[in-house]
């Protein structure tokens, strides 16, 4: 698989490479696009829009577990809980926020975010190609996702209530509208949301593989592609096979809840005294399987894409190639491998046989080490280099850091016994907001920074970004470090109210201090907007390359042409060569002719 | 934007943004000051930085060992890669005339460490193998345990004893709502399962959780080591009310714990 394949750029059908002009048509263009620059816009602003409803429900949820059941600040509960006797926060309103803000910040964000708009921006730019295989499809990659935040947000607004059940939807809960007001209409809304956004998963990992496999420029052999478009491309294999399964999960518990099947109900279930009308037969533990069949694989859906960012960011402002580059692909791959056999992890104390559960143990165990490689190699990566210290580079030190810390959490929640404890606790809440956040969530600020300039043709102020990634940086750990204290003494997940515990009683003051820099977390985010917002008008103009890096997106215009390339580029180096030796630039962007030997 | 040299302008950042940092705080703190109400119950312990919740069971303190076990391990791993990091950031900070050095890796280095985590973690996995065999394999329970039911239902646990004949489904069993009472220095079997939804059935201070499935039967099983009152909190979301799913565990000797058994019967 080292030859690049078709010599003459793209071929769809019609022979000779040819440049298509521009749609002039307004809906066209910028709406109803199928050029993948545009899709990319498309996703990131649908992305970063759920980021900050997610992190509205995140506020309003912080607030009630400080300050359980106490009016808003600022007399903020008049509007947010216009409704509500006494203007606070309705008791059946908290399951609802939890699941929306889990749900949004998932599949709304992060995954939009790193595949829908870092994948769809770069993949083509970084090949040197002129879009994806199927544009159309890519197209609808994005009109399926907009119904499903269209869907996800009227499941919040539901009048019986917005599904309650969690991120992960746990049947019987999720299935009887009489246990809980959010699972009848609500959560019916959230099952169609999350079928479609799966649905454009899966629309979106398949063209990125075909384009993957089949346009890259004349030159670009597997082992030249850049980092980040081996992450997107083991990252659209894990869509491609994991999604449906749970798109598979959703329709079953539909059937559950309105066709009157028992696929995850057992015989016996009464709410409240009544029987419900299902005959039962069914084991909910099915559900948890094929849920975490796709939900484990999906979390590294959410981390490799950043990883893969991060990685072709470090060597710009180190000036250095990347350290152990085959190792930096064959861990990734490593990761989604293993990621398919280790979802029991997540069902530990749900009732499996315990030596399945040690199976599972020692499998996640093993995934933990391609995690460690791959820190070690950014570590070395560093060593030796001339760090420059810009925004972007500043945000894949924190991805570094900070995945660092939750991976070792992932460890010990990876050992059965100890899971026994922290299994539901606080501590499993830090663990995924450290990948997550802490991982995934600067890895895109970090995209952000070094790729506007290319999207926009400007930079983003480096001086408001350094204050934004300061105050990000230490809020989220004011924020998510103390979860592991409150983990270790015992405090549940997804309680509304922590106080009424005696053994949570002594911790509560951990709480409100979460809930201090939660505020300034959030806040901190306007400052990225108003960044974004007031360099896109008078931003420093910047040419092709102002970071002076090597892959073949820096070869182009910024912003790059509706064509990508006039000429199809030709690659005749690996993709990170900095500081070669001998030479009198510091480096060699991928299509710079050969070095005569 | 002109704002400092371009050396300074680090510094001016991280000097800003904590004092955005401080600004918000205090301006947020009053408004949080009002709203903190007196927690419902007074702090009943002395509580550090850390502390895990008081250990009544027998075997927390193995559970604690294999958690410090895993600790030293991490924390090792944490501050050798943190501080390398730091030392990278500021050995290898850009400056004139200093070129990186062009190097592709080491493929020593790359075996080594691969092979060294791997070794770690499994011996991290079987360590822990035994100690989940004795808390989950029923075959491995002790045998003359103390045992309970316990369903859990929306939300509330109801708890069945098997009264003084030790069976369960006969005329002197026992049936409570939220009030576990069990023995200590005796081995003690809940066998688990729900009426609704899934909950989980989570004994902080004695260091033990498993779920309450509906339609399946899961057991756990633990031995408390002194006369305390604690508490049973639920660990899965199983609705709207599933905060204040809580019961109260009093542990005494076993005599009075069957004689309360007993009298509350024979009170019914
Ligand atoms: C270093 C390797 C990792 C290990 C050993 C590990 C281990 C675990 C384990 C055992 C759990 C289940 C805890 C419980 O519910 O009791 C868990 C939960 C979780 N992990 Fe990891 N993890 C690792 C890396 C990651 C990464 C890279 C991500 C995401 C980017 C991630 C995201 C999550 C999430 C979202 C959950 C919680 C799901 C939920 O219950 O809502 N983990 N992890
Ligand atoms: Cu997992
Ligand atoms: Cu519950």
């Amino acid at each position: 698989m080292e030859s690049a394949p078709n010599g003459h750029g793209h071929d769809h059908g019609h022979g000779e490479d040819h440049i298509h002009p521009p749609p002039s048509n307004f809906l066209t263009k910028y709406v109803f696009s199928t050029d993948h620059k545009v899709i990319a816009v498309q996703f990131f602003c649908m992305g970063f829009t759920m980021f900050l409803v997610g992190g509205l429900f995140a506020l309003l949820l912080r607030w009630q577990i400080a300050f359980p059941f106490q009016p808003l600040p600022f007399g903020l509960g008049k509007v947010i809980y216009a409704s509500a006797p006494g203007n606070t926060m309705p008791p059946e309103s908290y399951p609802t926020l939890v699941t929306m803000h889990g749900t949004v910040m998932v599949f709304f964000v992060i995954i939009p975010l790193l595949t829908g708009a870092f994948g769809n921006y770069l993949i083509p730019l970084k090949i040197g190609a002129r879009d994806m295989a199927f544009p159309l499809l890519n197209m609808l990659s994005y009109w399926v996702a907009v119904p499903a935040g269209i869907l996800i947000i009227m499941a919040f607004l539901t009048e019986a209530g917005g599904p309650g059940a969690g991120w992960t939807s746990y049947p019987p809960l999720s299935a009887l509208p009489q246990a809980s007001p959010g699972s009848g209409t609500g959560q019916t809304l959230w099952l169609l949301s999350i079928f479609c956004v799966g649905w454009s998963s899966i629309m979106g990992g398949i063209n990125y593989l075909t384009t993957i496999i089949n346009l890259r420029a004349p030159g670009m052999s597997l082992t030249r592609m850049p980092l980040s478009v081996w992450a997107l491309f083991i990252t659209s294999v894990l869509q491609v096979l994991a999604t449906p399964v749970l798109a598979a999960a959703s329709i079953l518990l539909l059937f559950d809840k309105l066709l009157g099947t028992s696929f995850f109900l057992p015989a016996g279930v009464n709410v409240g005294g009544q029987a419900i009308a299902q005959a039962g037969g069914g084991n909910p533990l099915l559900f948890q399987h094929l849920f975490w069949f796709y939900s484990h694989p999906a979390v590294y859906i959410l981390v490799l894409p950043a990883m893969g960012l991060v990685s072709d960011i470090i060597p710009t402002f180190t000036r250095k190639p990347i350290f152990g580059y085959k190792a930096m692909a064959y861990s990734m791959a490593a990761i989604a491998g293993l990621g398919f056999i280790v979802w029991g992890h997540h069902m530990f104390q749900a009732g499996m046989n315990p030596y399945v559960a040690t199976s599972f143990m020692v499998a996640t165990m093993v995934i933990a080490t391609p995690s460690s490689v791959k820190v070690f190699n950014w570590l070395g990566s560093l060593y030796g280099g001339s760090i420059r210290f810009t925004t972007p580079m500043l945000c894949c030190l924190a991805f570094v850091s900070m995945f660092i810390i939750g991976g070792l959490s992932g460890v010990f929640l990876a050992a059965t016994p100890v899971d026994i404890f922290f299994h539901d606790t606080y501590y499993v809440v830090a663990h995924i907001h450290y990948v997550v956040f802490g991982g995934s969530v600067f890895g895109i600020f970090a995209g952000l920074y070094y790729w506007f300039p290319k999207v926009t043709g400007r930079k983003m102020s480096e001086f408001w970004g350094k204050v934004h990634f300061w105050l990000s940086f230490i809020s989220f750990n004011g924020v998510f470090f103390p979860m592991h204290i409150l983990g270790i003494g015992g405090m549940m997940r997804r309680i509304a109210d922590p106080t009424i515990y005696q053994h949570l009683a002594p911790l509560q003051s951990w709480n409100v201090y979460i809930t201090m820099f939660a505020v300034v977390l959030g806040f901190s985010q306007f400052i990225v907007i108003a960044n974004i917002a007031v360099s896109l008008l008078r931003g420093e103009r910047v040419g092709e390359n102002p970071w002076e890096a090597t892959t073949l997106e820096w070869t182009t215009a910024s912003p790059p042409p509706y064509y990508n390339y006039l000429q199809i580029p030709t690659v005749h180096h690996p993709p990170y060569e900095f500081s070669v030796p001998g030479m009198e630039s510091d480096y060699i962007v991928q299509s710079a002719p050969p070095r005569s030997a | 934007m002109t704002l400092g040299t371009p050396r300074l302008r680090p510094r001016l950042a991280l000097a800003l943004a904590f004092s955005i940092a401080a600004v918000l705080t205090a301006v947020a703190a009053p408004a949080f000051a009002d709203a903190t109400a007196p927690a419902a119950a007074p702090a009943p312990r002395t509580y550090r930085f850390g502390d895990w919740p008081p250990d009544l069971s027998k075997h927390g303190a193995e559970l604690q060992g294999l958690y410090d076990k895993i600790l030293y391990v991490t924390g090792a791993v944490f501050f050798l890669t943190e501080g390398l990091l730091l030392f990278f950031l500021w050995k290898y900070r850009a400056q004139p005339g200093k070129r990186a050095h062009y190097s592709h890796g080491h493929m020593g280095l790359e075996v080594g460490w691969t092979l060294l985590p791997v070794v770690i973690f499994v011996v991290l996995g079987v360590t822990s193998a035994d100690m989940w065999a004795r808390m989950k394999d029923r075959n491995l329970f002790p045998k003359d345990a103390f045992t309970v039911k316990v369903t859990g239902r929306q939300f509330e646990w109801l708890i069945r004893y098997p009264g003084k004949d030790g069976l369960f489904g006969t005329e002197d069993d026992y049936e409570t709502i939220n009030d576990l009472h069990v023995p200590y220095d005796k081995p003690v079997r809940v066998r688990l399962t729900a009426q609704d939804v899934i909950h989980s059935f989570f004994l902080p201070e004695l260091r033990v959780k498993q779920d309450a499935v509906p339609g399946l039967e899961t057991e756990i099983w633990f031995e408390a080591s002194r006369a305390a009152k604690t508490e049973i909190a639920c660990a899965e979301l199983c609705g709207l009310g599933h905060y204040r799913m809580r019961g109260s565990v009093t542990i005494e000797p076993l005599p009075q714990v069957l004689n309360w058994i007993q009298t509350e019967k024979e009170d019914e």
